[in-house]
């Protein structure tokens, strides 16, 4: 993709810090908003392509080092400015006096083993071809690409900054908010030393429902503030007001080694799923599915379709696709396994059949094939962004299937302000 | 003009000087004049004096004659015979009495060895007077030789007006009765200031953006840009920047823009260029001091500018103004900070030392703070505590003894952004200026 001149001077212009809000009587800070989801709410990564409780709370408690505008152009948010070309490569200031939400100086070097890690997860595709980032005195310099090329990646929630101490299980980061994971629960708080602002909101609850049924059944009685995937389940809220956040990533149907032959080829899942019939499917939100065609039957060996088992929403899904892809001698069973174990066998590709969740790693159609592609060989070094192909399409190129989007929308409680966009840290109440 | 007998002329001049020399009383030692008269802090009266005795230095036996002042609607005769008793008290001189014409003075004079004219005006919110020393022609030939000698001194002062020249005035309204509109620089300030920066006797009004900030001032219905400067260029982002933006500004009259943004790092001192003369880490508080950032507020005890906060109980507020009034009493500062409340009306705090702090309920998060008819009580000007621009206003709340009364509010369906009281420009109303969406309004 390439940028005006105008393009370029916008965002050159624009700030750092978080968009104009109204003065006024000004948003008033303070609350809690409280949300249940069908999720596992153990641990965030930003960098973990597959972690659903980044893809929902991410971007309220991590920052990358740009952003992009509505026009797609970047803007510096962690840096100090655009990336400089130099002769060694392109270089990236970071802005100064940094701290994360426990009160950690994020330097250079935190900022470079950031991209490090990035590099050898989920950003995998997206960071390859810049080159290894080295720290330097001045930033991080990253040997290839342009300074287009630099801010449009590094833009990306999976190259998001953390410090050196990270850990999944106690994040730590420079967003508006600070975690703290207990058993069941996230609680997010206000970040005082936010790099971008400190939320409105003093507080999110974020707990983990059992099913997708608990998540709205919590909301309709007024146990959550969001209704997760719905407005109600038996009855409304009187004081619901819909939304629609949009597509945060993709359910994905893996194909694994075990399949074996014809059946582990690129390109039959999507065959399969494709076949699905959508109203099968429409508890799972899992936006507009095309009209079936073909037929879902598995004709490869009877196995197991891996499903992470902290993953109410998942594990529904795959006992409907398991009913729905089985069929005489090709039997398929719903296994349960840990996130770790998981990780591990999609490492390997030791499998038969997997139920996956792949995070956007950037806008528009670029982004969708970074991703389904980064998601699809775990191996992969560079990746070829195609611009010009759906991620149904893309899925027939590959060894997993495109089931649907998975989007964040429901209901909220009218008292909430500004939840429609899903931006946690500018809601208020 | 020649004389005719030069030679006699001289001895003449000779022996007069060496018989005044032995005739002038012996005054006592004057006081050395004062490096530096105060400034809006007392009586402008007592000010000018002051900046006219450390020009003119005393002068013993000097007669002092005023010009009589021609401004519509003002006292003149006493305005003038005020300044002149002053003045003379000041330079140990004798006053004349009701004003004159500047021959009539000489006349008057004639028996002095030294006249001292003074000529007042009216003019931009401000008493500007001017004190000349004439010399006296003392006998026949020295008036024919030089019947209007020139000045030996002259000597400058103005100060801007105080209660006590109010009082030489008709009492201006408290409400404002004309919104001058024009087209702003910026789309949505965060802060504005009116004051003379440039020392040019004229106001300029300061426009604070979140990217820019712009002086000028307003002409032909849009505010004409004198000089700008990027933030950028200024100080860099603050390490935990606000997601609405506390701003502050202030003119300090020949000091310069005390400027200050919760995005940014610095808080800054600036001369008239707009370049930086000092940095300091917290916001500048209009009427002096700082304040420091308490998480997402300020803390609502004003500090040294880039000294450690001080525990208090005072309230944490997300916007603060504040201003020099000068009363009867003297010069007091006041402060205003607004406290944000979730569940009832957001309200703001008006104090001033040794009273009671004054609640004023339902303002929004722009306040100014001034005195707007010159009476030496203090006004608070502010927005509506609305989260929709088309119901703002902009209000005016005088505080009279702790009691608090709205006198007038206009509507401002634009949105008001940022405040500010401009000192009187004449003898009538101080201007509210009001950033109103992409409008500036002036209302007087």
């Amino acid at each position: 993709m390439t940028f005006s001149r105008r393009a370029w001077l916008g965002a050159a212009a624009a700030t750092t810090v978080a968009p104009w809000a109204p003065a006024l009587g000004r948003r008033p800070y303070g609350g809690t908003l409280r949300i249940s989801v069908p999720w596992p709410v153990t641990s965030i990564d930003p960098h973990d392509l597959h972690d659903p409780a980044a893809a929902i709370l991410g971007a309220s408690l991590f920052e990358p080092l740009f952003a992009l505008d509505r026009t797609g152009a970047p803007y510096p948010t962690l840096a100090a400015a655009l990336p400089k070309q130099l002769k060694s490569g392109v270089l990236v200031e970071l802005r100064p006096e940094l701290k994360t939400a426990s009160g950690r100086s994020l330097t250079v070097a935190d900022a470079t083993w950031s991209l490090t890690r990035a590099r050898t997860r989920g950003a995998r595709g997206l960071l390859f071809g810049l080159g290894r980032p080295r720290a330097t005195p001045g930033g991080i310099l990253l040997p290839s690409g342009s300074p287009t090329a630099v801010a449009r990646a590094l833009a990306s929630p999976l190259c998001a900054l953390v410090p050196r101490t990270f850990s999944s299980t106690k994040p730590d980061g420079c967003g508006a908010f600070a975690a703290k994971i207990r058993t069941g629960r996230i609680t997010l708080r206000r970040n005082q030393r936010a790099a971008r602002g400190p939320a409105f909101l003093s507080r999110i609850v974020v707990k983990h429902a059992t099913s997708i049924e608990a998540a709205l059944r919590a909301f309709e009685s007024g146990d959550a503030d969001v209704g997760w995937l719905g407005t109600h389940l038996y009855r409304p809220r009187p004081d619901a007001v819909a939304f629609n956040a949009g597509a945060f990533g993709w359910i994905v149907l893996r194909t694994g080694t075990l399949a074996g032959g014809a059946w582990g080829a690129p390109g039959v899942a999507q065959r399969l799923v494709d076949a699905l019939q959508p109203a099968q499917l429409s508890r799972f939100g899992l936006g507009k599915l095309p009209n079936p065609s073909g037929s879902p039957r598995w004709g490869g060996p009877a196995g197991e379709l891996l499903v992470a088992a902290d993953s109410p929403y998942l594990v529904a899904l795959a006992k409907v696709l398991a009913a729905a892809l089985q069929q005489p001698g090709h039997e398929i069973r719903v296994r349960q396994q840990s996130r770790a174990a998981i990780a591990q066998r999609r490492r390997r590709s030791d499998f038969l059949l997997m139920l996956d969740l792949v995070r956007r790693v950037g806008p528009g159609r670029d982004g969708t094939s970074l991703s389904l592609q980064t998601a699809a060989n775990p191996t992969l070094g560079a990746v070829s962004p195609s611009a010009k192909r759906t991620a149904r399409q893309l899925g027939r190129t590959l060894p997993l299937g495109v089931i649907g989007e998975f989007r964040i929308y429901g209901a909220h409680a009218r008292s909430f302000v500004g939840i429609g966009a899903w931006h946690l840290p500018g809601v208020w109440r | 003009m020649r004389p005719y007998f030069p030679g006699l002329f001289l001895a003449a001049i000779s022996s007069f000087s060496a018989a005044s020399a032995a005739q002038e009383p012996k005054a006592p030692p004057a006081p050395p004049p004062r490096a530096k008269c105060p400034t809006g802090s007392g009586s402008a009266i007592a000010e000018v004096a002051c900046e006219l005795h450390r020009q003119v230095g005393r002068t013993p036996g000097a007669l002092l004659v005023a010009s009589p002042i021609t401004a519509s609607g003002v006292d003149g005769a006493k305005l003038t015979d005020t300044l002149a008793r002053v003045v003379a008290g000041q330079l140990n001189a004798t006053v004349a009495g009701p004003a004159k014409t500047l021959g009539a003075a000489r006349n008057l004079a004639s028996r002095k060895g030294t006249l001292l004219y003074l000529r007042a005006s009216i003019a931009a919110g401000e008493v500007r007077v001017n004190l000349d020393k004439y010399p006296v022609p003392k006998n026949f030939w020295a008036r024919i030789r030089d019947p209007r000698p020139a000045p030996s001194k002259h000597a400058f002062a103005s100060r801007r007006f105080d209660p006590e020249l109010r009082t030489f005035m008709p009492r201006p309204p408290l409400l404002a009765k004309v919104v001058v509109r024009a087209k702003s620089v910026e789309s949505k300030a965060v802060a504005l200031a009116c004051e003379d920066l440039d020392g040019d006797g004229a106001l300029d009004l300061v426009v604070v953006g979140r990217r820019r900030i712009h002086t000028g001032r307003i002409s032909a219905g849009r505010f004409k840009v004198e000089r700008s400067v990027e933030w950028s260029a200024l100080s860099p982002i603050a390490p935990a920047p606000l997601r609405q933006p506390i701003a502050a500004a202030e003119i300090v009259r020949g000091q310069g823009l005390r400027v200050g943004i919760t995005d940014r790092r610095d808080g800054l001192h600036l001369d008239a260029r707009l370049g930086v003369s000092k940095r300091f880490r917290a916001l500048p508080w209009p009427g002096g001091g700082c304040a420091n950032r308490a998480g997402v507020y300020l803390h609502g005890a004003p500090t040294g500018c880039g000294k450690a906060q001080e525990s208090s109980d005072a309230p944490e507020f997300d916007a603060i103004a504040g201003a020099t009034v000068l009363s009867k009493e003297g010069a007091k500062t006041y402060r205003a900070g607004r406290v944000q409340q979730m569940t009832s009306r957001s309200y703001a705090v008006l104090s001033t030392p040794g009273a009671a702090p004054s609640k004023i309920p339902g303002v929004g998060a722009q306040l100014a703070v001034g005195d707007l008819n010159g009476d030496g009580q203090v006004e608070l000007v502010a927005g509506t505590d609305t989260q929709r621009r088309k119901n703002d206003a902009i209000q005016f709340f005088s505080v009279r003894q702790g009691a608090v009364t709205k006198t007038q509010s206009t509507p401002a369906p634009g949105g008001v952004d940022a405040l500010a009281i401009c000192p009187a420009e004449t003898n009538g109303r101080a201007a509210v200026v009001a950033a109103v969406g992409a409008e500036l309004w002036v209302l007087r």
